[in-house]
């Protein structure tokens, strides 16, 4: 049988009049579709004789079937020989031969039978993107596979939608929270502030696969938005409050108010940022994701990422190119508004509130928990460093990109 | 309808927050909550507003911002 041929351009898939014909709502793809072989169905179960004279007689096929094989694995394992692989239990053949013989194959085919390509399976999109050898592409390219570090005693807090108190990667964990939300538990019914915790502090999937960066640090859950997502200038002040109090290292902030050109650092997140700093927290947030860059549409880093105290996230995407919809620090000559760094934010796997469990979604929200962990991770390491040394060593130690600094300032966060 | 406004003060000022506290209510605002490092959350007219920055003691005066993430659906978050 000759090997499985992948048909990887438009072209190829279009030049087969075979597929033009039966499959013309599926060829716009750059992606392989087809493996190039085909499986012809049989309408109604029949003797396995006739089919493999019909393919025989037809086209000159050499034919196999499953029962000449002694198990499943070895079907696997072993070449074959033959142009066609009748699976006799299911009145279905397999078949591996060129264009011509398939074409031939269709002409003569009457109505008991269905031609179709072999179609390449792959596991759904939001898993695949997000994993690759057992860790997040976004862990991978911050190089935290590389160190054993974990958090352990660095208080971490996560001022979001809440958090699944229930979620079984967490189960052990101690976990502090408060809700700042009048009416609404902590309990994170929106999604997002489980899967910025699950960044920043959590650890594995069910299955093994790594999405986690600080998975020893103390997580402190501050729920500012409400499970609609929205919340009041109010309740993220109240939620750096408390996190002050409880003596958070990292005050992690997914979250954004649009601003324009021309408009400065919002007052009161400055000073509240400059108290938390000589209280030795570090603020970092989301610069935003409001901008259109293929449309050449920018819009300046958000409120408060753009505040000078408060570290700004942009995001970038497994290639290491500005998310299409990152923020850019487009207000100069106005103190703040840069984007300081760079984090992964485009197909990010991670925990989601139990009945989905876990999630791939994209933004600068879930490039701003990358840099918290790995802050986090650092601090780890120097635990008598003060926020600003923790800032500059991030910034240092960023990997340098192709892409001007108003898009990524000093580049791509590393782990230490 | 009333208005939120969020009123950081200059810095110099921080450690007076009682009697700058004082004085913005006096003006009409209902004081919400205050903010030990200088910041004020008040609720009063939309007139209030040039009368508090006005204050020398008052270094802004901005509307509460508002977060909303997108929609839960969202791929973009």
């Amino acid at each position: 049988m000759i090997e499985p041929k992948l048909y990887t351009t438009q072209a190829d898939i279009i030049s087969n009049a075979y597929r033009r014909k039966q499959f013309p709502s599926v060829l716009l793809t750059e992606e392989p579709l087809y493996t190039g072989r085909f499986f012809i169905t049989f309408d109604e179960k029949g003797d396995t004789n006739n089919y493999i004279n019909f393919f025989e007689n037809s086209a000159g096929l050499t034919v196999a079937t499953t029962s000449d094989f002694n198990s499943v694995e070895s079907r696997t394992k072993n070449n074959l020989d033959a142009d066609v692989l009748l699976y006799e239990n299911f009145g279905v053949a397999l078949v591996g031969t060129t264009e011509e013989q398939v074409t031939e194959l269709a002409s003569v085919a009457t109505e008991r039978m269905i031609i179709e390509p072999e179609l390449i399976v792959s596991v759904p999109d939001d898993v695949q993107v997000g994993l690759s050898n057992g860790t997040t592409w976004g862990l991978q390219a911050i190089q935290l596979t590389q160190n054993n570090l974990t958090g352990r005693n660095v208080k971490v807090a996560i001022l979001d939608t809440g958090f699944d108190l229930n979620h079984p990667d967490f189960a052990g964990r101690e976990i502090k929270s408060a809700s700042f939300i009048p009416g609404e538990s902590v309990q994170d019914q929106h999604g997002h502030g489980t899967h910025c915790t699950g960044v920043a502090c959590g650890y594995e999937d069910n299955r093994g696969n790594r999405y986690g960066i600080a998975y020893q640090s103390e997580i402190h859950i501050a729920k500012v938005l409400n499970n609609n997502g929205k919340g009041p200038q109010q309740a993220v002040l109240d939620g750096i409050d408390w996190a002050l109090e409880r003596q958070c290292k990292i005050i992690s902030m997914s979250l954004s108010s649009r601003i324009y050109a021309g408009q400065g650092a919002n007052a009161a997140y400055e000073k509240a940022s400059q108290f938390a700093l000589s209280r030795g927290s570090l603020l970092i947030a989301a610069a935003g994701n409001d901008s259109v860059r293929s449309q050449n549409y920018f819009v300046p880093v958000s409120s408060p990422a753009n505040c000078p105290s408060v570290l700004g996230i942009g995001a970038i995407d497994s290639k290491l190119n500005v998310a299409d919809f990152s923020n850019r620090a487009i207000n100069a000559g106005i103190p703040g508004g840069t984007v300081d760094i760079v984090a992964p934010g485009v197909d990010i796997y991670s925990s989601w509130p139990m009945g989905i469990r876990y999630k791939s979604i994209s933004g600068t929200s879930m490039a701003t928990p990358h840099v918290s962990g790995i802050a986090a991770l650092i601090w780890e390491t120097s635990p008598g460093a003060s926020p600003l040394q923790i800032a500059h060593r991030l910034m240092a130690t960023a990997q340098r990109l192709t892409h001007p600094a108003i898009d990524v300032g000093a580049g791509m966060v590393i782990a230490p | 309808m009333d208005t939120r406004f969020i009123i950081t003060l200059n810095d110099q000022y921080t450690s007076q927050m009682s009697s700058v506290v004082r004085a913005i209510a006096d003006k009409g605002l209902k004081i919400l909550k205050t903010y030990p490092y200088g910041v004020v959350i008040a609720e009063g007219k939309d007139q209030a507003m040039h009368q508090i920055k006005c204050m020398k003691e008052v270094s802004a005066v901005d509307l509460e911002q508002i977060i909303q993430l997108p929609p839960k659906d969202s791929n973009i978050q």
